[in-house]
């Protein structure tokens, strides 16, 4: 980027055409649009931020100091442009009379006329924008402030009048009582037959399981060949003989299996009850004994959570089990193996030793063993058929752990009296009474902004009228007086000529404007002053309005009002102040927890 | 005996689970309306109808005037006779003395099983049977097995018999059998029955009885296999020991005197 390039973005940035310089640098950005657009919108920007301060006027005829620094800048390039084309041109010649101004320096000094006219103008033009529109603020406050009032007044007399409603429902449902609850659609006749069924399938199911995986005595397993041998001789009934003779030889499996099982089926029942008193009771359904039913229902979950995790950890531990028994019942039958090898060694032994006696004890033992291998033997591939269909097994047993928990779903039944409902009615009144209040609490820091952007406006116009932003005209003035001599001596030394040796240059410039007078140039609005007593009068009707009318303090969880003032409960408010009132007007009485807004003092 | 003991301690613990069995025996009389009852009395019945079990003592002679024909004849007899061994009997297997009854021979007693509930067999107590015999069966050969068997010139039936005598007389009340798998020829010095050399006089067994010198074989019923009636010394010697065991009060019938062993087990 040449220096020119850079000259010429920074110009535009001073002059406010409101194009990034880094994004023109080609200079075509900055030379579409009015160079004094920026300065236009600044100008429409009337009403600075905050009470007027230090900065004060400064901060409102801060672009028009801009806009005349630039104008007169381009005035003085005009000029040495000007200067240089006459010197090009050899004008004007150094021995030519003075016959008055020459036509450039006639026309520079018309436009600085203009200028310092335009300048002036556009002071007072903005200055008054200021005033008017500060003024303009104060009226939209004022508007807002009464119109918060009003909608704090409503608000409360809604909340009064809720508030009476719920005293009378109070009183109406002070010793009534609610109750809630749900039948059972599955009697006992039908549930204990059922569920003692259900058990026995199960337990049937899984007694075999829990014979192979505990270790079993060999006394019990000869016992059990006894026994189940002398089962045939009930005909019919045998099975019924072997399963009494299957439990009492092993007590401990069939109380392993029973209890297993008596867990699925119990936390199965459990779970059932309680997802049904969770699904059963709605606190929509019984909107009175809503506080009621919510601790009704939150009370089992937990139970409703647990039986389902037992129940799955129950179905789980079967299935690993089932998986685990083919291992055991493959050991068994290779034990069994193994003792029928080493009886035929111990067979032979004796053959070879003439042991007619052990030879016949011995060999009389192999076929119980053989037996028992062949029982063994079925019952490896039983564990194995286990284990191939374990997953169906699983499923069945979720089913069964499903089927307990519909039938504890359908059998329970309960009534729950509430000894405290409340009116539904209450919720939708104690939830209006909260919007209200919150609609109170809005309104009043609507009225705090609204009452600091009024005194605010008022201050500003006050102060802009009373500003006096010529003070520095002179200034200006000598400034523009400058552009005469400029042209002349930039014509000489482009000429390389003493401008004194230039005869038209001897006479005199003179360039004269008129005094700016700040006196009686800005007004206030003829409505100023009863701007200021419309605000005085909107703060004593807040004042009153916040003495007079306290809101309800909040309810409790319960609904219940606690029987202190609301005062007394909260305190002071962290933001009270005094309230300042003009003189003549009583003074309220502070309000706490409330923040008071000060009267300003009237007067024009 | 091991046998007979696990029988008895399989008893005991039925005995024990007979309570808890009475559950299951009141739930089948609810189910069947008194089946329970009627268990009862078909027990009793089957008690009073239990079959008398009996005791059978095998001699079998090893003497030098067996031939090794007749000793397998024999053995192939006896493996008959433990088939038709039944729940409770007793089989004692003796081998015939030579000298005396210092000798020291062969001997074996097997007592097969009892049925665990008396009157009522059920498949355990036929594998229990069927295990029993076969132990016998697996140890017959041992009996016979030429390494532990002497064939000595001497046959001494007359202390054979007093020792089976013994063995009947520990039977009590069962049945008692003596099979005797020998040719009934008495060889010591003091007598020699073969051709009928040193036959005992005519009046020998009456004072044997006398001097209660006889073996006491009361109600045994007495089979031999292997002796020849066929000819004139061995009808003399089958007339002896008609009279001999008549004497001991034993009976022998004329058929089960005989030389070879029947198809079927000789019944008494």
């Amino acid at each position: 980027m040449g220096l020119k390039a850079r000259t010429q973005a920074l110009f535009r940035r001073i002059r406010g055409s409101g194009e990034d310089p880094a994004g023109s640098v080609d200079g075509s950005a900055g030379a579409q649009g009015s160079p004094f657009g920026r300065l236009d919108e600044e100008a429409a920007d009337v009403m600075p931020a905050g009470p007027p301060g230090a900065g004060g006027l400064r901060t409102v005829v801060r672009p028009l100091d801009r806009w005349f620094a630039i104008e007169v800048n381009e005035l003085e390039k005009e000029a040495r442009q000007s200067a240089a084309e006459w010197a090009q041109a050899g004008l004007p010649r150094s021995d030519a009379p003075a016959q008055g101004e020459l036509p450039p320096e006639q026309s520079l000094r018309r436009r600085a006329s203009e200028l310092f006219t335009q300048w002036v103008q556009k002071v007072t033009t903005r200055v008054q924008d200021a005033i008017e529109a500060n003024v303009q603020r104060s009226r939209q406050a004022l508007n807002e402030i009464g119109f918060s009032i009003e909608e704090i007044r409503r608000a409360r007399a809604e909340a009064a009048q809720v508030e009476r409603w719920m005293d009378g429902l109070e009183v109406a449902n002070r010793d009534r009582q609610s109750s809630f609850g749900f039948r059972s659609y599955w009697q006992w006749w039908w549930f204990v037959p059922a569920i003692l069924l259900l058990v026995a399938v199960d337990w049937v199911a899984n007694v075999p399981v829990f014979q192979e995986l505990l270790p079993q005595d060999a006394d019990v397993s000869n016992a059990w060949q006894v026994l189940a041998a002398e089962a045939e001789l009930h005909g019919a009934l045998a099975g019924l003989y072997r399963m009494w003779y299957r439990i009492a030889l092993a007590p401990e499996v069939a109380l392993l299996a029973l209890g297993v099982i008596v867990f699925l089926v119990v936390l199965a029942h459990i779970f059932g009850e309680s997802v049904r008193r969770v699904v059963a009771v709605r606190e929509q359904d019984v909107p009175e004994a809503g506080r009621s039913v919510r601790q009704y229902r939150r009370q089992f979950w937990i139970p409703a959570g647990m039986g389902l995790l037992g129940g799955a950890a129950v179905v789980i531990f079967l299935f690993l089990a089932r998986q685990e028994i083919a291992t055991f019942a493959e050991t068994r039958l290779r034990f069994v193996t193994e003792q029928i090898a080493d009886l035929d060694e111990q067979v032979a032994g004796a053959t070879e030793a003439g042991d007619m006696n052990e030879v016949a004890r011995l060999s009389a033992l192999r076929p119980a063993l053989e037996d028992e291998q062949r029982t063994r033997e079925e019952r490896r591939d039983y564990a194995e058929r286990i284990r191939a269909t374990n997953v169906p097994i699983a499923i069945l047993n979720g089913v069964l752990f499903l089927t307990a928990a519909l039938l504890g779903y359908l059998k329970v039944r309960d009534e729950v009296t509430a000894s405290d409902p409340q009116d539904p009615r209450m919720v939708d009144l104690r939830q209006r009474r909260r919007e209200l209040r919150e609609v109170v609490e809005r309104q009043r820091e609507r009225i705090r902004d609204a009452d600091r952007e009024a005194r605010e406006g008022v201050a500003w116009a006050e102060f802009l009228s009373q500003s006096k932003p010529f003070e520095d005209w002179e200034g200006r003035r000598d400034r523009l007086a400058r552009v005469t001599p400029m042209f002349r001596a930039e014509n000489a030394r482009l000429r390389g000529i003493d401008p004194q040796n230039i005869a038209s240059f001897r006479t005199e410039s003179r360039f004269e404007v008129p005094v700016p007078e700040a006196r009686g140039r800005f007004r206030l609005p003829n409505d100023f002053v009863a701007v200021k007593e419309r605000h005085v009068s909107l703060l004593r009707e807040w004042n009153r309005v916040e003495e007079a009318g306290p809101e309800p303090a909040p309810a409790s969880e319960d609904g219940r009002r606690p029987g202190a003032a609301p005062e007394a409960a909260h305190g002071p408010h962290p933001g009270s102040e005094p309230v300042h009132v003009p003189d003549g007007m009583p003074a309220p009485r502070p309000v706490a927890a409330r923040q008071a807004v000060p009267v300003p003092e009237t007067g024009s | 005996m091991t046998g007979r003991l696990a029988n008895t301690r399989i008893a005991a613990r039925r005995r024990a689970l007979g309570c808890l069995s009475a559950f299951a025996c009141a739930l089948a009389a609810a189910a069947c309306g008194g089946s329970g009852a009627s268990g009862a009395s078909t027990e009793s019945a089957a008690e009073e109808s239990r079959p008398v079990t009996r005791t059978v003592v095998a001699v079998v002679d090893f003497s030098a005037s067996q031939t090794s024909h007749a000793v397998g004849e024999a053995r192939h007899y006896l493996e008959k006779v433990v088939g038709g061994l039944d729940y409770g009997d007793r089989l004692v297997l003796l081998e015939m003395y030579r000298s005396g009854s210092r000798d020291s021979v062969g001997s074996f007693v097997q007592d097969l099983p009892t049925p665990v509930r008396p009157g009522a067999v059920t498949s355990y107590d036929r594998r229990e049977l069927d295990a029993a015999r076969r132990g016998v069966l697996n140890a017959l050969p041992i009996f016979f097995d030429p390494r532990f068997v002497r064939s000595v010139p001497t046959t001494d039936l007359f202390t054979t018999l007093h020792i089976a005598g013994e063995h009947l007389r520990d039977a009590r009340d069962q049945e008692r059998e003596l099979l005797i798998l020998s040719d009934m020829l008495q060889s010591t010095p003091a007598f020699e029955f073969e051709g009928a050399r040193r036959m005992p006089p005519d009046t020998w067994v009456e004072s044997q009885e006398t001097q209660d010198r006889l073996p006491s074989l009361d109600g045994a019923c007495v089979v031999v296999i292997g002796a020849d009636p066929t000819t004139a010394h061995g009808q003399r010697v089958r007339r002896f020991w008609s009279e001999y065991f008549a004497a001991t009060g034993a009976a022998l019938d004329a058929g089960n005197y005989r030389l070879r062993p029947p198809t079927d087990v000789v019944a008494c």
